[in-house]
C-alpha cells in the first residue's frame, strides 16, 4: 500500500507554487513591508483551513489573492494607511545580489519601489481592482464579485487605474500613432 | 459598414478600453471595437493608456523572500498537527456506556 496523502501535502502542493503571487498581491495591498509577510502567512492559513473543511477553488490562484484581499481589508488596513517611504538608497542596499548583478538589481529595485509609490497613490478601489485583475488574472466579472460591486464600475476602476500609472511611471501622452 | 454592438452602446471609451484592454471582448464586438479605433482619437488614446498601465501594473513582480517559503509551510504543518491533535483528545461520546459493556 502506497503512503497515505494527508491534507496539508495535497494543500501544499497545490498551493506553494502560488507563493510568488500571493507575496506580489500582498505587496500591493499592505503598506507595510514587515506585514507582507504575516498577511501571506495568514492567507495561507485561512486557505488550508477553507481546504480542510473541502472547501476547494477551481483555480488556487484568484481564490489565494481573494482571500489574501479580505484578510488584508479586515485585518491590516488599520495598522497603516500610508506605506513607509523608502528611500532608493535603501532599496538599492536592500537587494543581497552578487557582484556580477549588483548594477541590474539595483535598477530593478528602484523599479519596484517607483512602482510601489505610484500603486499607493491610486484610489484603494482601483489599487484592488488593477491587483485582482492585472496581478492575479480574475476576470472583470470575478473581480466584480469578490469586491461586491458591478462590474461596469470594476471595469472604470481598473481603468482609471491603470491610466494613472501609465501618467505617474510612464508617457504621459501617449503617441496617437501606429495603430 | 459594420452595425455597432450592442453591448458598446453608449459610446464609452473608458469602459471600452478597459474590456478591449483586458481581452474580454467578444469576437464580433472585438472586431467591431477594433474598426472603430481607426476613427475614433479618444478610444484609441484610452486603449493605449490601458496597455501601458497594464504592463506597469503587472510586470514588476518579485520573488517571495526565501524564508517565507519555508515559515508558510512549517505553519500549515503545525496547523494540521493541531487539528489531528483536537480529534484525538476530542471527549468520546457514549464512552461510559461502552466501558459498562452494554450494547452501542
Amino acid at each position: 500500500m502506497g503512503a497515505q496523502t494527508t491534507p496539508d501535502d495535497a494543500f501544499l502542493r497545490a498551493t506553494m507554487g502560488s507563493m510568488d503571487l500571493v507575496y506580489n498581491v500582498a505587496r500591493r495591498l499592505v503598506p507595510r513591508r514587515e506585514d507582507v509577510e504575516d498577511l501571506v502567512q495568514e492567507t495561507y492559513l485561512a486557505a488550508f483551513r477553507a481546504w480542510k473543511d473541502h472547501r476547494r477553488p477551481e483555480r488556487v490562484e484568484p481564490w489565494l489573492a481573494t482571500i489574501c484581499l479580505n484578510l488584508a481589508r479586515s485585518r491590516f488596513r488599520k495598522r497603516s494607511v500610508r506605506p513607509d517611504e523608502v528611500a532608493l538608497s535603501e532599496a538599492v542596499e536592500a537587494v543581497g545580489a552578487a557582484p556580477d548583478d549588483t548594477e541590474r538589481e539595483a535598477l530593478g529595485a528602484i523599479e519596484r519601489e517607483e512602482l510601489y509609490r505610484a500603486m499607493w497613490q491610486l484610489p484603494e478601489e482601483q489599487r484592488v481592482a488593477l491587483t485582482l485583475v492585472d496581478l492575479s488574472g480574475l476576470s472583470t466579472t470575478e473581480a466584480a464579485d469578490v469586491m461586491q460591486t458591478p462590474r461596469g464600475t470594476v471595469l472604470s476602476r481598473l481603468h482609471r487605474g491603470r491610466r494613472a500609472l501609465a501618467v505617474l511611471l510612464g508617457d504621459p501622452i501617449p503617441e496617437v500613432t501606429d495603430r | 459598414m459594420m452595425r455597432t454592438p450592442a453591448r458598446m452602446r453608449p459610446h464609452d471609451p473608458e469602459r471600452n478600453a478597459a474590456e478591449y484592454v483586458s481581452g474580454e471582448l467578444p469576437g464580433r464586438t472585438r472586431r467591431w471595437f477594433e474598426s472603430h479605433l481607426l476613427d475614433c482619437e479618444d478610444c484609441w488614446r484610452e486603449v493605449l493608456f490601458g496597455r501601458l498601465g497594464r504592463r506597469l501594473g503587472s510586470d514588476i513582480r518579485e520573488t517571495a523572500p526565501t524564508g517565507l517559503r519555508d515559515r508558510v509551510r512549517a505553519s500549515v504543518e503545525v496547523e494540521a498537527m493541531a487539528g489531528a491533535d483536537a480529534r484525538r483528545d476530542r471527549p468520546r461520546r457514549f464512552s461510559r456506556r461502552r466501558d459498562r459493556g452494554e450494547p452501542r
